[in-house]
């Protein structure tokens, strides 16, 4: 969606429940409220700053004789926000709790922000939410 | 007066679950090191969010370990973060496994936070 | 009238669950220490409580609803991943759930494997394990 977005949308809690959530969890309300909102950038703050760290990955969980293989991936979801045209940030403060860095150990199309540069940007959005 | 406590060394499994931004899983922290002060063997598990408290440098786990406690971290919910490259040197990351076998000791107290 | 008290199996381990799904990783956690000592040949009882109860609901079906952005792939619902844990360890995990918490949820259809009990029956419970992990909060 080309323009600027209407919603900021900001997302500061995660890990919200890998294997009742799987799929559905709130990057995926993302994608929809983006498309029926006019538009909406994610502020990942806080823990879900990792979301977006390209040195994370899932392992699949064994339970009884199966092995379940569709947990929920934050970092797949990032990626599919991305994919969409969806505007991500994260936020320098959650990025250094996370014991990152650097920008660069983020996925690649996700912004490095200043937590005064996050708060000053909401005057460019309509409405601002967390999500 | 208070109670005479138990002499014996106990076996203890602290499992903090809780970010580590809050007060309440410090103070978890701070059980620990009175029970391994204590003279008890005391296990402390990081799982889901309380895995952050491992990174950087807690004076509070430093106080930990150096009670002689043991200090634990899932693996999975490690990787879920992205965040073993940051993980404090004393602190071992395990599988589930390790703590399931903790879990059916009898002879371990298992606390949950 | 006297009723027949259900004979509880004994466990080396009772895990009273009491934590919410959907709102942190506890339920993935501790089912995955559940499945871990049943590998290692523990004797498991899960005692639900609370929002737990929700895990094992009939009407959560076998799959989750349809993810609309991959169809083709389905999803097991909680209720089919107890269920599947209680069929490969048919003689090491039985799953009771608290009646109250589960009627004051509205939750009153659960998978026949489930044992609904009234919360002061949870002492019979207790006399049935050798040891006793209380998880979450109600």
């Amino acid at each position: 969606m080309a323009g600027q977005a209407q919603v900021l949308a900001i997302v500061d809690r995660g890990y919200r429940g890998a294997i009742e959530k799987q799929f559905v969890d709130t990057l995926y309300l993302v994608r929809e409220l983006h498309r029926q909102m006019g538009g909406m950038d994610i502020l990942l703050r806080g823990q879900a700053v990792s979301y977006a760290a390209r040195a994370a990955r899932v392992a699949p969980l064994r339970f009884g004789d199966r092995v379940v293989e569709t947990l929920s991936d934050p970092r797949r979801d990032v990626r599919a926000l991305l994919d969409a045209g969806i505007r991500v940030r994260a936020e320098e403060p959650g990025l250094l709790a996370s014991g990152m860095t650097g920008g660069e150990q983020l996925l690649e199309g996700v912004e490095l922000i200043g937590a005064q540069a996050a708060a000053e940007s909401w005057s460019e959005y309509r409405m601002i939410c967390f999500l | 007066m208070s109670r005479v406590l138990r002499r014996e060394a106990l076996r203890y499994l602290l499992v903090e679950s809780q970010e580590s931004a809050t007060e309440e899983a410090l103070a978890f922290v701070g059980d620990g090191v009175a029970q391994a002060r204590g003279g008890h063997e005391v296990t402390l598990f990081l799982v889901q969010g309380g895995v952050s408290l491992a990174l950087g440098h807690r004076p509070e786990l430093s106080d930990f370990v150096e009670a002689g406690g043991r200090l634990l971290v899932d693996r999975f919910s490690v990787d879920q973060r992205g965040i073993s490259a940051a993980l404090r040197p004393d602190a071992v990351p395990v599988e589930m496994d390790a703590i399931a076998r903790l879990v059916l000791d009898p002879e371990v107290r298992t606390v949950w936070h | 009238m006297a009723l027949m008290a259900r004979r509880i199996p004994t466990t080396d381990v009772l895990v009273t669950f009491m934590g919410a799904p959907h709102r942190t990783d506890l339920t993935t956690t501790v089912l995955r220490l559940v499945q871990s000592m049943l590998e290692q040949g523990g004797r498991v009882q899960v005692w639900a409580c609370g929002y737990a109860t929700m895990l094992t609901q009939q009407s959560l079906g076998e799959f989750k609803p349809r993810d609309l952005a991959d169809w083709s792939t389905r999803h097991l619902s909680t209720a089919t991943i107890v269920q599947e844990m209680l069929r490969a360890f048919p003689d090491q995990l039985y799953w009771y759930g608290c009646r109250f918490c589960s009627d004051d949820r509205g939750a009153t259809d659960h998978l026949p494997e489930i044992a609904m009990r009234a919360p002061h029956a949870y002492a019979a419970n207790l006399a049935a394990t050798g040891k006793t992990v209380l998880i979450g909060v109600i």
